[in-house]
């Protein structure tokens, strides 16, 4: 349906015209009209949306007015999806060090790390939220839940989950917090009121031309970590069965 | 709109739950993954850095797979050495491994 060009659409702003079809051999029966309607402001966002970007990374076609002039309020959607992110952040994160059992504690950390990969594609860099997800989701978290699994028998809740020094833990955590906290908010960062879409071809060009040399050492760093990790957490048996 | 200052507060958050995490907590895996969490921080914070301050070269995030990288190599290594003391000392607490105090 989406192939279906659609009239009466430009720039996000639909008109009152009902959207037609430009299909003359097909007859336009009800059951079709009712989809063009449905999808067309679809079709309408996601033509803004292109527009929008479009005139983001190319500053030349900037004047072009985009934005619809009837002055209608529009929702501010990325600061929704931003509160619900953090909240996502911070609640699976103050719940992975407070459950006692620490396959819940796992989960609630895969939780945290998708809220941070929504986070990283609203603040326009989808490579990074894609490696967010391959590596930190996909690699990382399945490798924290076999160790768990392979080292707590039977039950994994403990009987007292903290250590002692826990009070001077929540003194040192607030300090960190009020001191990294302080800085932010007394900082004049003089930053950008939009966020620029990062390119994919730009940061791989700068990963492979500008910073070649560490992405190669990074290769090197991972081999060695296979190689020790395969010889650390083998058994001492299978040592001596071997040789 | 979400500002710069928002995600750097989100990100000083999830790093004193990490700090928190770690020095609290007696498991080690659970330490291991309160450092996760604090690398986590450090990432949400360069990319914001770089989407706000510095959209014209691509450092932050760049900077960010590279963390990525590494807490992938530094996760290996330190859930292998984990599974390798809890085999030999039956147990994940990091109070049970005293061996060299004593």
């Amino acid at each position: 349906m989406a192939s279906v060009p659609i009239s009466g659409i430009r720039h996000g702003t639909l008109t009152s015209n009902p959207p037609t079809l430009r299909r003359p051999d097909l007859p336009l029966t009800t059951e079709r009209r009712c989809a063009a309607y449905l999808t067309g402001p679809l079709l309408a966002y996601a033509t803004a949306s292109t527009a929008a970007l479009e005139s983001r990374r190319r500053p030349s076609r900037a004047a072009e007015p985009l934005e619809p002039s009837n002055g209608a309020p529009t929702l501010d959607i990325s600061g929704v999806l931003f509160s619900v992110l953090a909240i996502g952040v911070v609640g699976a994160g103050v719940a992975v060090v407070t459950l006692r059992n620490i396959i819940h504690s796992a989960v609630a950390m895969m939780i945290c790390f998708g809220s941070l990969a929504g986070m990283y594609a609203l603040l326009g860099a989808p490579i990074v939220a894609a490696a967010q997800v391959l590596i930190y989701l996909g690699a990382i978290s399945v490798l924290i839940l076999f160790a768990i699994m392979l080292t707590q028998a039977g039950d994994a809740s403990l009987p007292a989950p903290y250590h002692r020094q826990m009070p001077v833990a929540i003194v040192v955590a607030l300090g960190i917090l009020g001191l990294v906290g302080w800085a932010v908010i007394q900082t004049d960062w003089g930053a950008a009121a939009e966020v620029a879409a990062a390119s994919v071809d730009a940061i791989a060009m700068a990963l492979f031309t500008t910073y070649a040399l560490p992405f190669e050492i990074i290769s090197l760093l991972l081999l060695v970590a296979i190689i020790g990790a395969i010889y650390l957490a083998r058994r001492p048996e299978e040592d001596e069965r071997a040789g | 709109m979400p500002t710069l200052e928002g995600y750097l507060v989100v990100s000083a958050l999830l790093f004193a739950i990490g700090a928190f995490g770690f020095m609290a907590r007696r498991n080690a895996i659970l330490m291991l993954i309160s450092i996760e969490l604090m690398f986590n921080a450090v990432n949400l914070s360069l990319v914001a850095f770089n989407a706000y301050l510095a959209p014209a070269d691509n450092t932050g995030a760049v900077f960010a797979l590279m963390i990525m990288a590494v807490a992938a190599a530094e996760v290996t290594v330190g859930l292998a050495l984990v599974i390798a003391i809890i085999r030999t000392r039956q147990s994940a607490e990091v109070d049970h491994y005293a061996d060299l105090k004593e």
